[in-house]
């Protein structure tokens, strides 16, 4: 072990990782949207004490499920460009719509058996027989939420290839910013005027606010929550 | 002789840093078919831009190029079927092993499965692949990855060659093979554009040449005719002597 290769490496490290500013992203914004949105649900959640274990679970399913759905397509995207690859994909007869619908399809493959394997889980480890019962509206649920992931990814992608491939930190981060500006749990007014703009237009608000309501007068009624 | 490609007046205007530069300006010449046609210039000179404009990853801000006579504006389809391009810095992806990578860019290319058998058997013989073909792709040295990419830039039987210093960074017996291979398939009727630094790998494969500098075409003819007018005996000489009178 030599005290200077050590300084030398550390030195380069900190170097490179303040060359992109976005690097901040991983420090600051991960930690602190993860404090809103689990702080906002706790906050709504307080008022149904009751079913608070049955959504916290089903959120953190559709919260990984979308997730899972967009940046998979965007990563792998990533990855051609990290490669070295992605030129000699350009150079070939692939169209764009090509390259696009068959990450969106391979996202959808892994990303469905991922909320499959969920939602067993979530059956038999911890009794939420609530998926079983209503799984039709899940399903539908997953569907749209399937889609508005998709759609995300395209849009991420595309910025990245426009911005460069120093916003490839979009790819695992506009998921969990849109969840937090769409707000389904806390006030329009929380947020300052931009983001409230922003939030009112955001597409995917009126699916979290879809599921806020559906949590908070049907689905997570006491009768219906039968937690084995 | 029938010109395999055209270009007219090709400019292509980049951004950095709130700057807009050039990297090439009004570049005009022909490559005919089934020769190979060098193109030289120092570092930075816009070579990879327009390698990049002619197989269609970039597009130019003014200016027209035909390739056997589609143009690169308007008809992408029919020019990617018969262009293909390898370059020292080409890269598959370092999960998959050479077969696996073929296999994919020629089923890309409308292959069917006994095809892509076959042509990968050819392939793999002609490069010599045979030894790593079911390596991955990020375990291979220099001279195997090049060497695999040349396979990959044969596989849809292309009509036109774009080679960016093939070589580059390449052992000098692995460079012999290469330079010969460009020259085996050159000779089964590929016409070729090929960029090197190696000045005597130049003179040794190519029919014609044009020089660039920042981003415009200062001389194109045949290597005797343009060693001859600058008074040089080899094109290393006729390179220098052309830096010099540009930077003067």
């Amino acid at each position: 072990m030599n005290l200077n290769r050590i300084l030398a490496l550390l030195k380069r490290d900190n170097t490179i990782m303040n060359r992109s500013k976005w690097r901040i992203v991983e420090w600051i914004y991960f930690p602190l949207s993860s404090l809103f949105i689990w702080g906002f649900f706790s906050i709504f959640a307080r008022q149904y004490a009751a079913q608070i274990a049955i959504m916290v679970l089903i959120i953190q399913i559709y919260f990984e499920f979308s997730q899972l759905a967009q940046s998979t397509a965007t990563q792998q995207m990533m990855e051609d460009v990290w490669s070295g690859s992605f030129r000699e994909l350009l150079l070939t007869p692939i169209t764009s719509l090509e390259y696009v619908f068959s990450r969106i399809i391979h996202s959808g493959i892994r990303s469905l058996a991922t909320l499959a394997i969920l939602f067993v889980g979530a059956f038999t480890l911890f009794g939420v027989n609530l998926l079983v019962e209503n799984i039709l509206f899940f399903l539908s649920v997953a569907a749209l939420t399937f889609l508005g992931s998709a759609a995300v990814s395209v849009i991420v992608s595309s910025l990245i290839l426009t911005l460069g491939r120093e916003f490839g930190f979009l790819s695992w981060s506009s998921t969990q910013l849109l969840i937090l500006l769409s707000a389904p749990f806390f006030r329009l007014r929380f947020f300052p005027r931009l983001c409230s703009t922003f939030r009112t237009s955001c597409p995917t608000r009126g699916f979290s606010r879809a599921s806020g309501n559906s949590l908070r007068e049907e689905l997570f009624a006491p009768h219906v929550c039968n937690i084995r | 002789m029938k010109q395999a490609v055209v270009i007219e007046k090709i400019s292509r205007k980049f951004k950095r840093s709130k700057k807009e530069f050039f990297a090439l300006k009004d570049v005009s010449f022909e490559i005919k078919e089934g020769e190979i046609f060098g193109l030289l210039g120092p570092n930075g000179s816009g070579k990879t831009t327009l390698i990049n404009i002619l197989t269609m990853v970039l597009k130019p801000t003014t200016g027209d190029a035909k390739i056997f006579d589609h143009d690169i504006l308007n008809e992408r389809n029919q020019i990617i079927k018969i262009i293909n391009s390898a370059s020292g810095e080409s890269q598959f992806h370092y999960f998959l092993t050479v077969r696996e990578n073929l296999e994919f860019f020629a089923r890309v290319y409308g292959l069917n499965k006994e095809q892509i058998k076959k042509k990968i058997a050819f392939l793999s013989k002609k490069f010599e692949l045979e030894e790593f073909i079911d390596q991955r792709f990020g375990w291979l040295s220099s001279g195997q990855r090049m060497r695999s990419v040349l396979a990959k830039s044969l596989i849809n039987d292309p009509k036109l060659l774009m080679l960016d210093e093939p070589t580059l960074g390449l052992d000098p017996d692995i460079s012999i093979k290469v330079r010969k291979l460009i020259s085996e398939i050159n000779k089964s009727g590929v016409t070729i554009l090929f960029t090197s630094h190696y000045m005597p790998e130049v003179e040794q494969l190519c029919d014609r040449i044009a020089f660039i500098y920042k981003g415009k075409i200062i001389d194109v003819g045949t290597i005797k005719e343009v060693k001859k007018r600058v008074g040089q005996e080899t094109l290393e000489g006729y390179f220098v002597e052309m830096m010099k009178n540009e930077s003067e």
